[in-house]
């Protein structure tokens, strides 16, 4: 996602890992970056090389995250719109006290020319996520790409399979997997303590991607201020308006945009990774009605209910005190974690007495670093799978485009996991996939 | 069954229908988002019947994508038999798009047609038919590994990709030979070769083994990285040792890399091979192998770990630590445990980590120990974590340590986290209280701090005793924690410090210390309400008015809304007082609506929520409830229980009225006595209108004096407003101005404090109209308001000329011309 929702979130949530980070022991980077380079050749610095795309609203943020990582050097930036890609590079290179950044206008560009980069940050609009992470990776690029990760099932398969072709490191920007509170209450899912989990739930009170109107058209402006096509890229052609391009207005079109899912991308992974997944087979979305609460019923027994109430996803709810929320119950209590919160939810005081404790052995037995984009640069140098791989991206945002479905359907729908499709409903399954347009395709 | 087909049938049958008009549309002349709107309707339910109108657009520039849109999720066979026909029809960016949704649709049919584009003379076309074969499968694989060798560089890449998708899709042996294929072929960038590689060994299974080890010693980090994820999906030992065998030759990344993929193996000879190279080597290895091994957490690592966690290479030791502290076996809190103990005081430091990380409750009794450590930073360690970790058997403990006068910082800070962590602290407290008789110094003064923020009797009684010590420092501090007392039970000893205390800054802990605690009191609210009453007159300043008024909102009787009333129209404090009246309101409508009807109608509230309140509570009150307990005291009609100098005092206009003019110009005062008694504490209300030049007042708690004179408190009024909102008083003048709360000490000695703009609160007044006068008096208090806004207060404990009660009369002034008057004139009498 990129745009200014989740950019007021983003200063709390540096300070929070800043505090997370002073507080542990920090260990030494695993692999010199002078292993890595292109194609096995060392690359110029000590550095990884990486260039952004599409860096305005949340990208901003994520590239400010980027550079502040010592051994990151951002050596290009792209965007079709001229404003955005000057204030990208003057980012880059205001961080570097240097004017080396280059900027590109047409990622092709970039991505056939531009062989010293290793790495890719990805914050364009939604609706080119899954098309710039594909066309990055098969130019060898590994990617960190912001959420939703795709706009449909189709594409979000791509994203996978790719990944997998050219042996890339994917990264979705599903950040909270990686913050602490998160992965306490996930791990606190996981490891039993507290029972067999019965209901899971997961924040999706925003929804804002449904409307199919054309806003009235403007003169097009020159393709050196915007090139109005790329910006399109994928999506159905309609006349130019200022609305779509400025202050997120995209976010609110069917054409360019998710609708229930855009929010669900925000929890739905966390709630996944509390549940043992291995063993579902289908998942059971209940339609209640527009706007309602959705129940889903996974084959393995345990209830997913995709939350919504009335107001904004900031409001405290019955669930919990923030926006981006999600909660485990089972038969020996409850965890939950949401944005800016300072400790986790729980049903007991007792059950985060183990707070440490348990983020320790996840941080063993994984080894991941408690910091997002961290861990996305230590998995170039060790080529492990990131946290929010592409897996994990499919299988949330299958879940969050199935509750889409739904509600565009309003009836409910059986939802095969593994084979991706929805069972008896072919209806439903026209909808997994929109045509993308030439020359903007996979 | 038969239900649920009508039920089909019934969804389908509008379908059909709005399929009709679609199909309509798209033949129509609609404009361009129309038609894109009925092709995004017709991808989710359109049939064969949209199909014709569909590829007829297909060669439409504007409408092409959207023909695309709708037919690429059609299922039948006549949408790829149009999009093939549509491959000669179109060019450049309209075919390279259905190129591609033939590649979407798999449509093996369609192999010989793409085939031919592969050679294209478009770039672009080349490469989506490229891309589209690839998606199609194995039928189109041959033609793509002919292409190979012949396309135009440029596209290569993207016959790769093709031919990557392929072997996606076909048998095992048949995709080794494809990867094979693709590996071979020069002339293609590294990631590609890299990609065909990892095909190479994906599709070859446990055969792949000696590619795989070859690409490790061999190739490119990323190839090496790749055969290494790989081998994850190959088992077994022996496959194991084999990896750990690469390891000694292997270069510095590739090895770290390798220590990795032995620790995801989880098989017990990884630990064995990563136990050698944690122990020597380059500090990199040792540290990734060190991570390894936590990760595999087989018990036998432990040792190895414990030992390096004392590595005289700060970064292997580092590692030891962390992957101790998250080590998956218990054996690990015996780790710690032998840490705490260490001669070391940094590995110390990290043993208590650890415990706490670890949250191992055995070793609570060490820590004790540990906070007495000579070593500072092992004491502040080990409070630290009895702060998070202890319970009340190491309270005894801790308090010992914290009288050796060690860390008294984080020492006070763990004791009060372990002593307000249980739910009864009384047992704590016992603990707390023989450390405080030996305590001297700092020690003491923590003590004092932490049984003030835990409470009870028994730490009340302790601390109580120290406000008296002979030690300033003590004193102050047991008197700040009894300000601060959590609960009820310190209000009467607060109430009596306030009172008795000489320094201005404790009476003011104290009275705040009351406002706080007096609602909490187990005690009726006329009792609650009794002790605000005395603490009310200690208050100097609205930094503690604010609280009172909270204090008054949470006791709801008719009294506390009197008191509050009068702030709802000052020009501080009118939020605060807001929220408390209604607070009260809303409990008292029911007994007192009069009272509490009178006070809504002031509230001036910015808040919409709260207004909501006032306005909801309004309505519950019933008409005319108004002004309960009010009498009149003039009849409207003629002078009856009013005396006055003859000539002077008339009824016109059903108001008491008195007139001086050219003719008749009034040389003295004189005064209209009301003959109704001497009321003393009181509210008197009257509406009053005066000519410009006038000059007037109503007397209150006054003595009558001969020739039609009086002496006491008058609540002033000119007719230019100048005077109105004041308290005039015969000997002392003007005592108090509107926007002044003024107190007066026995002595004489005037405080004010300012409680409005002046000017404002003259804009309150309207002149030559009527306006009302509210005057209430109770004790030493006399508080003015005018057309419902508050003008001034006093508090009037004047030893000689602070009159308790007396008689009420309205003035007439000497001066030029001028007429006064007053009707409406009524009283309440507080009991």
């Amino acid at each position: 996602m990129t745009n200014a929702r989740d950019t007021s979130l983003t200063r709390r949530r540096l300070l929070a890992q800043g505090a997370a980070t002073a507080g542990a022991l920090s260990l030494p980077a695993i692999v010199p970056a002078s292993a890595l380079g292109r194609g096995g050749a060392l690359a110029p610095s000590e550095r990884i090389i990486m260039a952004g795309i599409g860096l305005g609203g949340r990208g901003s943020g994520d590239l400010g995250w980027m550079l502040g990582e010592a051994d990151v050097r951002f050596v290009a930036v792209c965007d079709v719109h001229r404003g955005r890609r000057e204030a990208a590079k003057a980012a880059v290179d205001g961080a570097y006290g240097s004017k080396d950044c280059a900027a590109y206008t047409e990622m092709a560009q970039l991505l056939a020319e531009r062989t010293d980069v290793e790495g890719v940050l990805i914050a364009t609009g939604d609706r080119w996520h899954a098309l710039a992470s594909v066309l990055a990776m098969r130019a060898g690029k590994d990617v960190y790409c912001e959420k939703p990760a795709c706009l449909t099932m189709a594409q979000g398969r791509m994203v996978v399979d790719t990944a997998r072709r050219y042996g890339r490191v994917y990264q979705t920007g599903a950040q909270r997997l990686s913050e602490s509170n998160h992965v306490f209450a996930i791990e606190m899912a996981r490891s039993g303590r507290l029972g067999p989990i019965h209901t899971a739930y997961a924040d999706i009170r925003w929804r804002d991607g449904a409307n199919r109107d054309w806003l009235p058209a403007e003169p097009e402006p020159p393709k050196s201020e915007l090139d109005w096509d790329a910006w399109i890229g994928p999506c159905p052609w309609r006349p130019y308006n200022s609305g779509y391009v400025n202050g997120g207005g995209w976010y609110h079109q069917y054409d360019f945009a998710t609708d229930v899912a855009m929010w669900g991308a925000h929890s739905v992974a966390q709630a996944l990774a509390g549940l043992d997944m291995a063993k579902v087979t289908t998942i059971d979305f209940e339609f209640a009605g527009p706007d309602k609460t959705m129940v889903t019923r996974l084959s393995s027994g345990v209830k997913l209910v995709l939350f919504r109430s009335p107001g904004s996803v900031w409001d405290p709810c019955k669930l919990w005190h923030g926006a981006c929320g999600e909660r485990f119950d089972g038969p020996d209590g409850w965890a939950a974690a949401a944005d800016g919160y300072a400790q986790p939810d729980v049903s007991s005081p007792a059950l985060l007495a183990d707070f440490k404790k348990v983020v320790a052995e996840y941080a063993s037995r994984t080894q991941r670093p408690m910091n997002h984009v961290r861990d996305f640069l230590d998995c170039i140098r060790s080529r492990r799978q990131a946290v929010a791989n592409p897996e994990v991206m499919y299988r949330s945002m299958c879940v969050c485009l199935a509750a889409d479905i739904c509600e565009q359907l309003k009836r409910s729908l059986k939802f095969d996991l593994r084979k991706a499709e929805f069972v008896g409903d072919p209806e439903a399954n026209r909808l997994r996939s929109r045509a993308m347009r030439a020359p903007y395709t996979f | 069954m038969k239900r649920l087909i009508v039920a089909m049938l019934a969804l389908a049958a509008p379908a059909f229908a709005q399929e009709g008009r679609l199909i309509a549309t798209l033949k129509s002349d609609a404009p361009l988002q129309a038609k894109g709107d009925a092709c995004r309707e017709l991808a989710r339910y359109g049939t064969k019947a949209a199909v014709p109108v569909l590829a007829s657009l297909l060669p439409d520039r504007a409408l092409s994508h959207m023909a695309r849109y709708a037919l690429e999720p059609i299922a039948d066979p006549s949408v790829d038999a149009a999009l093939r026909r549509a491959l000669s029809q179109t060019n450049g960016r309209l075919l390279e798009g259905v190129i591609t949704s033939i590649g979407v649709r798999k449509d093996p049919m369609a192999v010989g047609s793409l085939a031919q584009y592969l050679s294209s003379s478009d770039p672009d076309v080349a490469q989506a038919a490229a891309r589209a074969l690839g998606s199609i499968g194995a039928d189109a694989a041959p033609s793509l590994e002919k292409a190979l060798g012949d396309v135009a560089p440029v596209s290569r890449p993207a016959v790769c990709e093709g031919l990557l998708r392929c072997a996606e899709a076909v048998p095992a042996a048949r995709a080794a030979a494809i990867y094979d294929r693709v590996r071979g072929v020069g002339g293609v960038p590294t990631h590609i070769r890299d990609a065909a590689l990892l095909g190479a060994m994906r599709s070859r299974g446990r055969a792949g083994i000696p590619l795989i080890l070859r690409t490790i010693r061999t190739d490119s980090l990323v190839a090496a990285a790749g055969a290494m994820r790989i081998s994850q999906g190959i088992s077994g030992p022996d496959f194991t040792r084999a990896l750990a065998a690469e390891l000694p030759r292997a270069g510095k990344a590739k090895q770290v890399l390798l220590a990795q993929t032995l620790g995801n193996r989880g098989d017990r000879a990884a630990a064995t091979a990563l136990e050698a190279f944690a122990r020597r080597g380059a500090p990199e290895l040792r540290i990734a192998s060190i991570r390894s091994l936590a990760q595999l957490g087989w018990p036998s690592s432990l040792q190895i770990l414990i030992a390096l966690a004392k590595d005289a290479d700060a970064g292997v030791a580092a590692a030891a630590l962390i992957g101790l502290t998250g080590f998956p076996d218990a054996g690990a809190d015996a780790a710690a445990m032998a840490l705490l103990a260490d001669r070391a005081p940094a590995t110390r430091v990290a043993g208590i980590e650890m415990a706490v990380r670890r949250r191992i409750a055995l070793a609570a009794p060490a820590l004790v120990k540990a906070a007495r450590d000579p070593d500072a930073a092992v004491s502040v360690a080990a409070f630290r974590a009895l702060g998070e970790m202890a319970g009340p058997s190491q309270v005894a403990g801790m308090v010992a340590a914290l009288l050796a006068g060690r860390s008294v910082v984080d020492a006070e800070a763990a004791l009060l986290a372990v002593c307000t962590r249980q739910s009864d602290p009384a047992p704590c407290v016992a603990k707390l209280l023989p450390g405080l008789s030996a305590a001297q110094g700092e020690p003491r003064l923590a003590l004092l701090r932490i049984l003030g923020a835990l409470g009870g009797p028994q730490a009340l009684a302790a601390v109580r005793a120290a406000t008296g010590s002979s030690d300033a420092a003590v004193s102050e501090t047991a008197t700040r924690a009894l300000c601060a007392w959590p609960t009820a039970d310190a209000t009467p000893h607060l109430a009596r410090l306030a009172t008795t205390t000489s320094s201005a800054k404790t009476r003011i802990l104290a009275v705040r210390g009351l406002l706080r605690l007096i609602p909490t009191m187990k005690a009726p609210d006329a009792a609650k309400l009794s002790q605000l009453e005395q603490a009310l007159p200690l208050i100097e300043r609205n930094e503690e008015r604010a609280p009172a008024l909270a204090a008054l909102g949470r006791i709801p009787t008719a009294r506390s809304l009197e008191l509050v009333t009068p702030y709802l129209t000052g020009d501080a404090l009118t939020e605060e007082a807001a929220v408390a009246a209604v607070g009260i309101g809303e409990k008292i409508a029911g007994a007192s609506p009069g009272e509490v009807a009178e006070a809504m109608r002031l509230i001036r509230t910015s808040d919409s929520q709260l207004a909501g309140r006032v306005q909801r509570l309004l309505a519950r009150v019933p008409k005319g409830a108004v002004e309960a307990g009010f009498r009149p005291i003039f009849n409207g009609v003629d002078l009856t229980g009013w005396e006055g100098k003859a000539g002077w005092w008339t009824v016109v206009e059903g108001a008491l009225t008195s007139e001086s003019t050219p003719a008749k110009p009034c040389t003295e005062c004189n005064y209209l006595m009301w003959r109704g008694g001497k009321p003393a504490n009181f509210e008197l209300r009257a509406s009053f209108r005066l000519s410009a030049a006038a000059n007037s007042g109503i007397q209150i708690r006054t003595e009558e004096r001969p020739n039609w004179d009086t002496f006491g408190y008058q609540a002033d009024m000119t007719g230019d407003g100048a005077l109105v909102g004041f308290v005039y008083h015969h000997s002392r003048g003007l005592i108090a101005g509107r926007g002044e709360d003024a107190t007066f000490a026995a002595d004489g000695a005037k405080t004010v404090t300012a409680i409005g703009d002046p000017a404002t609160l003259l804009k309150r007044f309207r002149q030559g109209d009527w306006n009302s006068y509210r005057v209430v008096c109770r004790g030493p208090e006399i508080s003015l308001s005018v057309n419902g806004f508050l003008m001034c207060h006093i508090n009037d404990r004047h030893a000689t000329e602070a009159a308790k009660s007396g008689i009420i009369a309205l003035q007439m002034h000497p001066g030029p011309p001028m007429k006064v008057q007053f009707k409406d004139v009524r009283i309440r009498e507080f009991r």
